[in-house]
């Protein structure tokens, strides 16, 4: 904050706690940006937002309160810091009571509709992929992604194996060069 | 929880407001335990606590506004202890009411006057408003009051003359000036 800005805060602030109603928009103007980007320094973007909000009402509710002989400005932050505190607290213990935060940090099991889609379109194209490849060829591969293994040494399945993904590959770059 | 800019306006006006009124209210119990001493050992406290009622209400209200009002109710309230503390003392430096009550009116007349000088010409000194004048004038009337009620009707009077008496001094001398 510039110098100019910081003494405007200060002469602000000074007639409302004398309880002058005009110099409240003054302080809210200036302060409201200055508390939100110094939450947004120490705490994720969301806690930043309360944090900065309930640093904010408390200024207000204790701006009667102010000794016009402090700075202003330290006076706000640190009671944004005292804010910024408790909310860092609120989330270590959140975080250490985990029955309490278990839904909210279980991530959504269902696809977001973007996903859906492009899994969708892809599983097609395999299928497709797979059905130009030859039956033998085909079974392999499904058989090696469900993780079972035909009743062969161990070496000739994995020959196998590389045979097939390689005959895919080929099926795949040429149905989708031609695209 | 993104809240709109008007609306956290309204609520930061609100908790400031809020806040003004407990801080006035902190204060107005503290004055009120004051002024409080002033009914120790009165013979019949209801009239001057009906004073000390108002006098909470009207200091809460202009220490709740600020500016001129707040800053007068102060100074009338610090110049009001004289003749709201001074018949208790009295009284308690006597044992016998008999002796002292006749003399009660001439010490809240006196108090009156140290008071109405007090208010007088610190508020010429800070060439106070009109918001000023009247919350001084009340807040000192009120006070006293406390006090000099306790001592009757002629006491009450001896202290509204005595706070004439004592601002007009000041108020000549600068008129004068």
């Amino acid at each position: 904050m510039e110098r100019v800005e910081r003494e405007e805060l200060q002469r602000h602030l000074e007639r409302l706690a004398d309880g002058e109603r005009d110099a409240f928009h003054p302080v809210f103007v200036r302060l409201w940006p200055l508390l939100h980007g110094f939450a947004a320094r120490c705490l994720p973007w969301a806690e930043a937002e309360d944090a900065a909000q309930e640093a904010l009402l408390r200024v207000f509710s204790r701006a009667a309160l102010f000794d016009r002989r402090r700075d202003a400005l330290s006076w706000v932050l640190g009671i944004a810091a005292y804010e910024i505190r408790s909310a860092r607290k609120r989330r270590q213990r959140r975080r250490e009571s985990p029955e309490e935060d278990k839904l909210s940090n279980r991530p959504d099991p269902g696809r977001s509709p973007e996903d859906a889609a492009l899994a969708g379109d892809l599983e097609r194209s395999l299928g497709a992929a797979l059905g130009a490849l030859k039956p033998g060829d085909a079974e392999t591969l499904l058989a090696y992604a469900r993780g079972e293994r035909p009743d062969l040494p161990g070496p000739t399945f994995r020959k196998r194996v590389e045979r097939a993904l390689a005959r895919l590959r080929a099926s795949w770059r040429l149905s989708h060069d031609r695209r | 929880m993104i809240v709109a800019e008007e609306t956290l306006a309204d609520r930061a006006r609100s908790a400031y407001e809020a806040g003004r009124l407990r801080w006035a209210l902190m204060r107005t119990v503290a004055a009120l335990a004051i002024a409080a001493v002033a009914l120790l050992g009165c013979p019949a406290p209801g009239g001057p606590a009906v004073c000390a009622a108002a006098l909470g209400a009207f200091l809460a209200t202009c220490l709740w506004r600020g500016g001129s009002w707040a800053r007068g109710a102060r100074l009338g309230f610090l110049a009001g202890l004289a003749p709201c503390l001074l018949p208790a003392t009295v009284r308690a430096l006597h044992v016998s009411c008999a002796s002292l009550c006749p003399h009660l009116p001439s010490v809240c007349l006196a108090a009156g006057v140290a008071a109405g000088l007090l208010v007088a010409w610190r508020g010429l000194r800070v060439h106070a408003d009109r918001r000023f004048w009247l919350a001084a004038a009340g807040a000192a009337v009120l006070a006293g009051a406390v006090g000099c009620l306790t001592a009757g009707l002629a006491g009450l009077g001896g202290m509204a003359l005595g706070l004439l008496a004592g601002a007009a001094g000041p108020v000549l001398v600068a008129r004068a000036a």
